[in-house]
């Protein structure tokens, strides 16, 4: 509709008028699915998915703002389920969407056991792991882990809103390694967890409960560290480090030790971080309003929503 | 600097003619009341009611130069089905402005105006309660037909330039246009901005009886793709009007895609509201 610049003469309309689809503003999660695309959760203040080839050419996007089934208010998480079967971290909406890649609509999971999915990741059975961040409310402190089942049904919820070990404030983002083990980027106690599936608990048996590791990471390893988004691959866990500089801290999983730093200046706030079957790291740049691809070692490969 | 400039364009301007053709405006005040009401927007499993309402006081001293204040305040109520319904009363920005109106011609009535904006219209902090002002502002500005747009604009300080000319085409047409560029100073951490609100307005006044029907623009640089942040709306007017006191009853309706939190509405958004000014003192 920019002809409308003509109504007023004045060049403001024009920057007014739509931009360019691939521009990200604010976002928060970006995957590879496997169809190999890279599919972004756009974000904190678009309201859609954004699908991208991997080397940064616009494909299409899908969703809109609102509080109706299949809209979104700050989609904060991104997981492929099952082939084209997509789950989002409805943030605002406080509920879990399932869409095919495609943008059709399937279901949508609301309720209390539930809370409010900041982030969602799966564990080796196929079942979801997500993080209740809370309301953001402080007089009304929440915040948990919530496994539920491949349809939808809530199997447990674990850890509590505190600050001790094992305790939560404002879980951000988590992963899940191919061991089981629940890897959780803590908000407001500026920290990392471990949980571990109790000794002798085999998932494919049922429900596991879990326990915090303590002494994971190493914390003489990662002073500083001001985690925010986190990655499992293999022996490795990636944790987006938003202090000075914006980088990768990358750690042994088995020990918590710190084995490299990588990315640094590569990206301003890595919100969210995804490794991809490759080993190359997606990293959602909030700030930057990108995604930025990085090789393991840290190397830049591209830029998504580049403007 | 901009202001300074179009006060002195303006002063000039009036300077040059006033005196041979017109008399300058008297001291008056005036008040004003301006409300709206929405259901817009509605969906399968959603409902909203919003409504808006804004004060305006001004007072223009001998020789046209004039203050103003300007505030509001919004509420809504959202149902989401299978949720339980949540509502929220919202302060609008408190705009403090001041203006210099001219008459150069007999038959043209102008005004350069600048406003700072006190940022009252803040998210409250929580994650539903932002979702809810956000939705309310929204319906605020719209439902207005955007005539007052940054009284509605979130988490920011507006700087306001205003310039308007009315022309009286015969003695009961007038024709008015009003162009308000603004900056508008982020207070949280999203990035500061430009944003424009313009008008045309044709107005009918056989007193005691008044319509009028306009074209009202807002748009704003916010680099938002997924989302429609500039607009073009209608409105729609009739009432009373006598020696400048009005009474009128005005709809307001969203010409093109839905705006901001309304996307994907399957209708357009409309507001109904009555608009209220009374004037103490002299009235061309």
């Amino acid at each position: 509709m920019c002809w409308r610049a003509l109504l007023i003469g004045a060049g403001l309309s024009l920057a007014g008028c739509s931009a360019a689809p691939e521009l990200l503003d604010g976002p928060t999660q970006a995957i590879v699915a496997s169809d190999g695309l890279v599919y972004v959760a756009d974000g904190y203040f678009h309201a859609r998915v954004a699908v991208f080839t991997p080397d940064g050419q616009f494909v299409r996007d899908w969703g809109s703002k609102g509080f109706e089934l299949g809209q979104l208010q700050t989609p904060h998480g991104l997981l492929e389920a099952s082939a084209g079967v997509l789950v989002v971290a409805d943030r605002d909406n406080a509920r879990l969407q399932y869409f095919t890649t495609g943008g059709s609509y399937l279901q949508s999971v609301r309720n209390e056991a539930l809370g409010r999915p900041w982030s969602v990741a799966q564990a080796a059975d196929g079942n979801l792991l997500v993080a209740d961040g809370g309301d953001q409310r402080p007089d009304a402190p929440r915040a948990a882990i919530v496994e539920l089942d491949a349809a939808g049904q809530v199997v447990q919820r674990f850890s509590v809103f505190g600050h001790g070990p094992g305790e939560l404030d404002e879980p951000h983002m988590l992963a899940v390694s191919p061991g089981g083990d629940v890897f959780v980027v803590e908000l407001g106690n500026r920290r990392l967890q471990r949980f571990a599936l109790a000794s002798g608990c085999a998932p494919a048996s049922g429900t596991c409960s879990y326990q915090v590791v303590d002494g994971w990471p190493a914390l003489e390893d990662t002073p500083g560290l001001d985690p925010l988004s986190i990655a499992v691959a293999g022996e490795r866990v990636y944790v987006g480090h938003q202090g000075e500089p914006p980088s990768i801290w990358v750690l042994e999983q088995s020990s918590g030790r710190l084995q490299a730093v990588i990315g640094s200046g590569a990206f301003q706030r890595p919100h969210g971080l995804f490794v991809a079957l490759d080993g190359t790291l997606w990293i959602a740049d909030d700030r930057g309003n990108r995604v930025i691809h990085l090789a393991a070692d840290g190397g830049t490969l591209g830029v998504l929503g580049k403007h | 600097m901009q202001h300074r400039c179009l006060s002195a364009l303006a002063l000039a301007l009036c300077g040059s003619l006033t005196s041979a053709q017109a008399a300058p405006p008297a001291p008056a005040l005036s008040l004003g009341l301006d409300t709206a009401l929405t259901t817009s927007p509605q969906g399968p499993t959603v409902s909203t009611l919003g409504g808006a309402v804004s004060i305006a006081g001004a007072y223009r001293f001998a020789g046209g130069l004039g203050v103003s204040l300007v505030g509001g305040f919004t509420a809504v109520s959202l149902e989401i089905e299978g949720q339980s319904t949540r509502r929220g009363t919202y302060p609008g920005n408190l705009l403090l402005g001041a203006s210099f109106d001219c008459s150069p011609l007999e038959l043209l009535d102008t005004g350069v105006s600048f406003q700072l904006g006190a940022p009252l219209a803040l998210y409250p902090g929580g994650i539903d309660d932002n979702r809810l002002a956000e939705l309310a502002y929204t319906m605020a500005a719209s439902a207005e037909g955007f005539r007052a747009p940054f009284l509605w604009q979130t988490n920011v300080v507006p700087f306001v330039l205003g310039a308007r000319a009315s022309f009286r085409a015969l003695d009961w047409l007038t024709l008015t246009g009003h162009l308000s560029p603004a900056y508008l100073l982020s207070v949280n951490q999203r990035p500061s901005r430009l944003a424009v609100a313009s008008g045309l307005d044709a107005s009918v006044t056989l007193e005691p009886l008044m319509a009028h029907a306009g074209l009202w623009y807002f748009a704003s640089t916010l680099p938002l793709e997924n989302r429609q942040l500039d607009q073009l709306a209608a409105r729609l007017g009739a009432g009373t009007s006598w020696q400048g006191q009005r009474l009128m009853l005005d709809l307001s309706i969203g010409l093109d895609a839905p705006y901001g939190a309304f996307e994907s509405a399957p209708h357009p958004w409309w507001g109904l509201g009555v608009a209220a000014d009374v004037h103490f003192g002299s009235v061309r």
